[in-house]
């Protein structure tokens, strides 16, 4: 089904005809239909128009990829600049943006050195023409491009630490340039990185005019004309949300949560506009929590964002030609988030959405029963497929075995050593599960502790409720009074006797003949329309 | 300098991308040097160095991070010596002093406090397991000698664990949750956290918690909003 265009002798005539340039499209082996998508987006993007962009690159780029594309890369940029005349520098910066990310979409096994490194100069020459203009640049992007590019930016970075680490990802002479590049520091090292991510956020005071938002101020009082500009704020937001993303992969969870700290996860904030940025925030933020042993809060966000993708899967499907050469973030998320779940719920369980919970119990059913049964290869095989891909920017490895794995090792074993100290708790929740109360000698003697023993024991019963207490937030538990308890089973220790309570929930069947009504009125529906002959 | 003076100073000098200025380390050590003799703590100095030590692998200092660990330990609950360890590279791991902080760390964080007691007043016998963490357990003494205040931060942490679990202790036991406290300490932590004494002081009540921890049964609740759409789209059945 090739869909390739053929040239035919007229394309010479037509272009000049529409184009009064010297611009040749058979001698660069453009097809009109690029050249022309390509004059138009500049023009577009030189009149700020933001819906027609909008299609442009979302809808129109993938398009024409997928048509023209499949077998070659897009032209470069001096064909392309050729096409829509000089003085275009902005677009051809923005051009080469999708140009790198499509390079690295398509290489299994990454980019070439070159490639990553033109790459980062490209996104320095972006940033520094956003960062260092007097006044702010003439140019409206919509929201999902704007986080595009911050999300690749992050991204790349993160593929380049791993690329460093690796010595079986280079060839020969790609050894000299990388140690030239990392001599003088001046691509994708983690300064210069840190740094555009920093600024942005200084140069759009989002943080100042989200925390103004928060405390119901007017934002404006704390913005000058950046912050003012909508370019500028939403990049200060998304770069909020690069920053995250970078601080977790680097382990710094305190850090991460702390960036996000003002951005509230509520349905008026920017990025519910952007599918793959709002699962991006739940993911980095349940993670975070996971990490600082918050089961509870990892929980809720967790779910939420398994429910968003739920509810937004037919949607994404419809879209089919997204797929080509993008790296499906969602889908992949989506079963990340199932491993990090079964993990918090095998420690802290509680009740969750119904339709969630039976998918989990599907994928991860018998993992979640190792786990509770103390299997700590099961928590580790969990952890090291639903965490993110960690890295050490500071590892470069000329010669010898790859090191990318490492820092994920490292994060998997810290989070481990946790798991270790809280592995009693599976088993204490079995016992007390069958009772209402229980002498803590008796349960000791159950678990063949001896009377030597018996306050390690009671240790044991301690970290139990500092966990579901949740006492490490900093916080303090956020439960309301009336609100239902979330988990199934509580205790209190009164002297010497346990008193044990645990909440049953009826089955809700609510939903489920919701459902069966409604389908009953579609086939009667249908039947009502069929012309039965008697 | 003071650790008020330093923490002041430093918190300008860390805000923004300016955490990452290696140039801090040396400030940064002394505040945390500062916080062990001054029993002060302050998260976001003490993660940062951290961090600096990861990016700047020739100015790592394993002293300070053993201190930065140890402070992290007097903040229990607090999960800030897990955020600490996860700051801390594998190369590093080999040192044997801190794979003993790290045992030490794995004691508190499971509420082991008998273990910890004994290893703080020099009684505990090390078993003859080969997974044995404490063979010299007199080492453990020696490490947390100098931070100032650990014992009464470990003290504060039993207190607040008990304050979530317990309904009414008994003296002799909270006492030996403390470390043997005298009797005079176990009333003044116990009025600190508000516990009242019974029964002539043998018994102290911690809070109610049977007022909020009940068996519950809970059981579904239909809105009619989430009902109204359907009812108002109700047909007749179909006649046959």
């Amino acid at each position: 089904m090739s869909r390739r265009v053929d040239f035919d002798m007229n394309v010479e005539e037509i272009m000049e005809r529409r184009r009064n340039n010297t611009f040749s499209g058979e001698e660069d082996g453009v097809p009109n239909e690029v050249a022309d998508y390509l004059v138009y987006f500049s023009r577009m993007i030189d009149e700020q128009n933001v819906p027609e962009i909008l299609t442009l690159y979302d809808q129109a780029f993938p398009d024409l990829t997928e048509r023209f594309f499949r077998d070659r890369m897009w032209p470069d940029e001096n064909v392309v600049e050729r096409i829509i005349g000089p003085g275009n520098k902005l677009f051809i910066i923005l051009y080469k943006e999708l140009y790198y990310r499509q390079l690295y979409a398509r290489n299994a096994r990454g980019p070439l050195l070159v490639h990553r490194y033109e790459s980062f100069m490209n996104y320095q020459e972006l940033f520094s023409e956003l960062l260092s203009s007097k006044d702010p640049i003439p140019l409206s992007l919509p929201n999902v491009w704007l986080w595009d590019i911050i999300d690749e930016f992050v991204y790349q970075f993160q593929a380049f630490c791993l690329y460093k680490a690796n010595p079986g990802k280079r060839n020969a002479d790609e050894v000299e340039d990388l140690i030239n590049i990392e001599e003088n520091q001046n691509a994708w090292n983690i300064y210069p990185v840190l740094n555009i991510l920093y600024s942005l956020l200084s140069k759009s005071q989002i943080v100042e005019q989200l925390k103004a938002l928060k405390e119901k101020k007017n934002p404006d009082s704390v913005a000058d004309e950046f912050g003012q500009s909508d370019l500028y704020f939403k990049l200060g937001y998304f770069s909020l949300i690069g920053l995250l993303r970078t601080h977790v992969l680097l382990g710094d969870y305190h850090q991460a949560l702390k960036t996000v700290q003002y951005v509230d996860i509520d349905p008026k904030g920017i990025y519910n506009t952007v599918p793959t940025c709002l699962v991006t925030l739940h993911y980095f933020v349940g993670f975070s929590h996971l990490m600082m042993r918050n089961y509870g809060e990892a929980t809720k966000l967790f779910v939420n964002c398994l429910l968003y993708i739920q509810r937004t899967k037919s949607v994404q499907s419809q879209q089919p030609s997204k797929k080509n050469f993008q790296y499906d973030v969602i889908g992949k998320t989506w079963d990340q988030l199932f491993y990090l779940l079964a993990i918090c719920l095998a420690v802290q369980p509680q009740r969750i959405d119904e339709s969630i919970a039976s998918q989990l119990s599907e994928r991860c059913g018998e993992r979640m029963m190792h786990m509770a049964n103390g299997n700590i290869d099961e928590f580790r095989n969990a952890f090291s497929t639903g965490c993110p891909k960690f890295l050490s920017p500071t590892t470069v490895v000329y010669e010898g075995v790859n090191q990318s794995k490492e820092p994920l090792l490292r994060q998997t074993q810290s989070f481990l050593e946790g798991i270790e100290s809280q592995m009693a708790l599976p088993v204490l929740r079995g016992y007390l599960k069958l009772y209402t109360t229980l002498p803590t000698k008796k349960l000791a003697s159950f678990m063949d502790v001896d009377d030597d023993h018996y306050d390690s024991f009671l240790g044991k019963l301690l970290t139990y409720k500092m966990i579901v207490n949740e006492l490490g937030k900093e916080s303090g538990p956020s439960m309301n009074e009336d609100e239902e308890p979330q988990t199934d089973i509580d205790f209190y220790v009164d002297r010497d006797m346990i008193n044990i309570a645990d909440t049953k929930v009826a089955r809700h069947v609510s939903e489920h003949f919701l459902r069966h009504i409604q389908k009953l009125q579609e086939v009667q529906d249908v039947l009502q329309r069929l012309d039965v002959k008697p | 300098m003071s650790f008020d003076r330093l923490q002041n100073d430093l918190h300008e000098a860390i805000e923004g991308v300016n955490r990452y200025n290696p140039e801090n380390v040396n400030d940064l050590a002394a505040c945390v040097q500062a916080m062990v003799t001054e029993n002060k703590y302050d998260k976001d100095i003490v993660l940062t160095i951290l961090k600096l030590f990861q990016l700047n692998p020739e100015k790592y200092d394993e002293a300070v991070v053993r201190q930065v660990l140890l402070k992290t330990l007097m903040v229990l609950p607090s999960s800030d010596f897990a955020l600490a360890k996860c700051l801390i590279d594998t190369n590093r791991l080999g040192s044997q002093e801190l794979r003993r902080i790290f045992d030490l760390g794995a004691v508190l964080e499971s509420c082991n406090f008998a273990v910890f007691w004994k290893l703080v007043k020099g009684t505990y016998k090390p078993s003859t397991s080969p997974t044995e963490p404490f063979k010299v357990p007199g080492e453990i003494a020696k490490i947390i000698k100098p931070m100032v205040g650990f014992e009464d931060a470990v003290k504060q942490y039993v207190c607040r664990v008990i304050n979530v679990t317990f309904q009414n202790i008994e003296k002799t036991l909270l006492s030996r949750l403390l470390g043997g406290a005298s009797d005079k300490e176990v009333t003044a932590l116990a009025k600190k956290f508000g516990w009242e004494a019974k029964e002539n002081g043998a018994v102290f009540f911690v809070a109610n918690h049977d007022a909020t921890i009940k068996t519950r049964n809970i059981d579904e609740k239909i809105q009619f909003t989430h009902v109204a759409d359907l009812l108002t789209s109700v047909q007749t059945p179909l006649a046959l």
